[in-house]
């Protein structure tokens, strides 16, 4: 039994991806808040790299530069259009924005492993009877 | 590199920074009033430290680091203290161009943007605690 190709299972794993890679970027942005010129970043919306919408840069030769490592397929980090926030030396990050952006993710995270564990629950009843 | 784990990293590279900038504060803090030791000597002249973005080109990850710690360029100014061994023949000597209120904000910054990439760890952490749970 294969749980990814579950459509549940998949959803919640490429979910729990999207929102790691999400939190990789918000974590980058609040390193360099006091970088001069630093633009503020976000990574493609998880709707749309469930469309596959938003997909990153193909390397077809070893010395090519990818996206960010470690990302997932369809996961594209850009500028982020929300930062509403210009310091004087050209900085657009806002820590008060970043810091709601990560307590987010860290709820989605634990919504979405919560949910794959209650999928598993789910299969554990269905195969034995007991919870 | 899985993203949790490049966070640590990245969050320790911001606290790492934002370390070496208090540093500099307090050097300039703690040196406010040193001066020359002969007529016309000039006095400790403040510090200053610009971050740069630091690109790793194998995972991507961009953390922070220190691109250069160099002299704040302002005039230094005048006090009247003609037993100084550095005063000149009208009976000045020149102090250093610390400035404690400017040194006092940029520490009360270092000290808030330390305690952002702290937070930003924390919740890493947490997520990867929360992984590590379903093995339960």
């Amino acid at each position: 039994m294969r749980l990814n190709d579950m459509s549940f299972f998949n959803l919640a794993s490429r979910r729990m991806n999207w929102l790691g890679s999400r939190q990789q970027v918000v974590a980058q942005n609040v390193a360099n808040s006091d970088t001069p010129g630093f633009k503020a970043q976000d990574v493609t919306a998880f709707a749309d790299v469930m469309r596959g919408v938003g997909t990153s840069v193909r390397t077809t030769n070893s010395r090519h530069i990818g996206g960010i490592g470690g990302q997932m397929d369809g996961v594209a980090t850009r500028e982020d259009e929300e930062a509403y926030e210009t310091s004087l030396d050209g900085n657009t990050v806002a820590l008060e924005q970043q810091t709601i952006k990560a307590s987010e993710i860290s709820e989605n995270y634990r919504l979405a492993s919560q949910l794959y564990r209650k999928g598993h629950e789910l299969l554990t009843l269905a195969a034995t009877g007991v919870r | 590199m899985d993203p949790l784990k490049s966070i640590l990293q990245i969050s320790a590279s911001g606290m790492l920074a934002q370390g070496e900038r208090l540093k500099v504060v307090s050097e300039n803090v703690a040196n406010a009033s040193s001066t020359g030791m002969s007529p016309g000597e000039d006095p400790y002249r403040r510090k200053t430290i610009t971050f740069e973005e630091l690109v790793d080109r194998d995972s991507g990850v961009s953390s922070v680091g220190v691109s250069s710690i160099d002299r704040d360029d302002t005039d230094f100014s005048l006090r009247f203290e003609p037993s100084h061994p550095a005063a000149d023949d009208k009976g000045f000597i020149k102090v250093s161009n610390v400035s404690p209120i400017l040194e006092m904000a940029n520490m009360r910054e270092a000290s808030r943007s330390y305690e952002a990439n702290m937070n930003m760890f924390e919740a890493a952490r947490k997520m990867r605690t929360q992984i590590l749970d379903m093995l339960k």
